[in-house]
């Protein structure tokens, strides 16, 4: 199945989750006693029509219910630290369905917990929050933090990769338009991990005349204990273009040319914007994943891992309150694509619509499909939903 | 009668120096009203109101800029709060906090309204040279909008890199404030209008602190922008342009 989930799973104990709820009472309660922070409320709700197979491996049109419910609350009484708390409210999502995550309660999550302060030469950060890396908006091989190379990812969403990590980072600017960055994850797997569970590194970001460059390292720790390495460039021909290569070298003793073949990534794309006047814009954006060691010819598997993967999106905003879009993953060498196509009316202040086609094409062996028998495999889905922000 | 002649040819002809000398021509006219736009440096606030027959969306910034090219823009309304926008000579900075996300844009994206607005980042800045990217022509000398005696220009684009191949603008001869202007297709289809709704004194500034915007397309929908602070050649530090400051 190619969906995934980076959500938090069922078996969080009760008195966590009670412990997050006395929580989020307080910040309720003291956001409205203190004028020093700010509380935002993010609703999603989403009703599906969705074509699927049943445990028989029969063809069926199901209906589900899925949504998050977002809430932050972010300090703005000192100029030189911030703070923000933010917890999830998720109720799965029915595309997601069949990754062995099956759930049909809501699941409460710390998606952000970080303090970041301010100091005269250089800016700390500590906490539960997410650093992105690279550049790329499906597909970043840049994004050596939370790997953001999968094809699993959700085109109905505004933002594809949001995964938050528990961290501690420092930024030293090094000019107006360069800075170094660097970055320790502790282990979170259990209470007291190895210390050579930690994962450490850095990257430094600047610019040399039209150009971005971006590169950085990381020391993965665990049991198979890994160094990542990264660099990219960004720069415009007409079209703003990317390109980013990484790899993996082993930390543990494993075979050097395995895991630098295993490991290899090399992401680009182009994205140009066109304005017709002041309101309609034209945005066109192509990714492409290359991953030069795996499957180039079409394999009898659908779960082979082919050496390309492009991702095209082109994106309409017809006046200030509507946008319309067509968003692809597409694998050539099986020549299967999962094609979302969808629009947004922001109707009230806070307040919009959203309705989705999702649809996949492709033999039943193919990365993505239109038959595959595999239970509970969605080919079709129609997705209506509001999203609220206040 | 040469003697009696003599004096009215005299007058005639000062007269007509007099009218060329006051008259001011429509470059003259463009460039007082470009100057008188640009700022050293500036601070401001404000808030665009998206009306429709759903009711009114507003949008709140805060903004800053210095020379023809550094601006740094900030959303203050909840929806996209704490969202900005970096501009330099060659290249947009966005910042998205939720993602922690800095994403570098060049090219196309440099000339594209802000805030999906008809306001450009050389509005923002004040670096306006419209001059260099119009042909303009003076259509009359006199004409009232809003009970204001105003100048009123055709501009024809020389460049494809503005909004609109044309526009007629309505300029007020006393503060050179463009009180009103339509925007025009090539082929001469009227799109949108725009109206200074109120003038005020900001700073000891005179500036068109509301203005109306309406697609002419739709029926029902216009766009109004506030200026509710504006500071202009103040001192403001250099780092605020960085990106430091953008995903601070």
């Amino acid at each position: 199945m190619i969906y995934s989930l980076s959500m938090n799973y069922p078996g969080r104990s009760e008195k966590v989750k009670k412990s997050l709820l006395l929580l989020v009472l307080l910040i309720s309660i003291s956001s409205a006693l203190f004028a020093e922070g700010t509380l935002t409320m993010d609703y999603s709700l989403f009703n599906s029509v969705l074509r699927t197979r049943d445990a028989a491996n029969e063809l069926k049109w199901a209906a589900a219910v899925s949504g998050t419910a977002q809430l932050a609350y972010k300090s703005s009484g000192n100029k030189n630290v911030k703070s923000e708390i933010s917890l999830g409210l998720n109720y799965p999502n029915p595309l997601f369905a069949g990754t062995g995550q099956e759930y049909i309660y809501p699941l409460l999550s710390l998606d952000k917990a970080y303090i970041k302060a301010r100091f005269p030469e250089f800016r700390l950060t500590a906490g539960k929050t997410r650093l992105s890396w690279g550049d790329g908006f499906v597909f970043n091989a840049g994004d050596i933090l939370f790997d953001s190379v999968s094809a699993a990812v959700d085109l109905t969403s505004s933002e594809i990769r949001t995964d938050t990590a528990w961290l501690a980072a420092v930024n030293i600017p090094l000019g107006r338009f360069s800075f170094f960055e660097a970055i320790v994850l502790p282990p979170t797997d259990e209470l007291l991990e190895e210390l050579t569970h930690t994962s450490a590194g850095g990257r430094i970001y600047t610019t040399l005349d039209s150009l971005k460059l971006e590169t950085g390292y990381m020391y993965k720790g665990g049991d198979a204990a890994y160094h990542q390495f990264y660099a990219g460039l960004q720069g415009n021909i007409e079209a703003d273009w990317y390109i980013t290569g990484a790899l993996q070298l082993p930390a543990d003793g494993s075979s050097v040319t395995e895991t630098l073949q295993d490991s290899f990534d090399i992401t680009a794309g182009l994205f140009y914007l066109t304005q017709f006047d002041s309101v309609r814009t034209l945005s066109l954006r192509l990714e492409s994943l290359i991953q030069p060691f795996e499957n180039w010819s079409e394999s009898s598997t659908a779960d082979a891992q082919y050496g390309i993967l492009l991702y095209p999106e082109i994106s309409f905003t017809p006046s200030d309150t509507t946008s319309i879009s067509v968003r692809s993953i597409i694998s050539p060498i099986d020549g299967s694509a999962q094609i979302t196509a969808g629009g947004s009316w922001n109707v009230f202040q806070g307040f919009s619509l959203l309705g989705y086609l999702i649809g996949q094409a492709g033999d039943s062996d193919d990365t993505f499909s239109w038959s595959n028998e595999t239970e509970n495999w969605t080919s079709l889905a129609c997705m209506i939903g509001i999203i609220y922000i206040y | 009668m040469k003697i009696k002649r003599r004096p009215l040819m005299i007058m005639i002809v000062m007269l007509c120096i007099a009218t060329t000398l006051s008259a001011m021509t429509a470059e003259q006219i463009m460039r007082e009203a470009d100057e008188r736009q640009t700022y050293d440096s500036s601070r401001s606030s404000g808030q665009f109101k998206i009306k429709d027959r759903f009711g009114t969306k507003v949008s709140t910034f805060d903004a800053w800029s210095k020379g023809a090219d550094e601006s740094l823009i900030e959303f203050t309304s909840v929806a996209e709060r704490g969202q900005k926008v970096l501009r330099t000579e060659d290249s947009i900075y966005l910042y998205y906090p939720d993602a922690e996300e800095l994403i570098r844009m060049q090219g196309s994206a440099l000339r594209q309204g802000m805030l999906g607005s008809d306001i450009s980042y050389e509005d923002m800045t004040g670096g306006k040279d419209r001059l260099s990217q119009y042909d303009i022509v003076l259509e009359e000398d006199s004409e009232l909008v809003f009970g204001r005696d105003c100048h009123v220009l055709t501009l024809t684009a020389k460049t494809r890199s503005v909004p609109y191949p044309k526009e007629i603008v309505w300029i007020d001869k006393e503060n050179f404030i463009v009180m009103r202007a339509e925007y025009y297709t090539k082929s001469g289809r009227l799109l949108k209008e725009m109206e200074t709704l109120s003038v005020g004194t900001l700073s000891g500034i005179e500036v068109a602190t509301e203005t109306r915007i309406s697609d002419k397309m739709k029926t029902d929908t216009e766009t109004i922008m506030i200026l509710d602070e504006l500071e202009v050649n103040i001192r403001i530090d250099d780092d605020l342009f960085s990106l430091d400051e953008l995903s601070w």
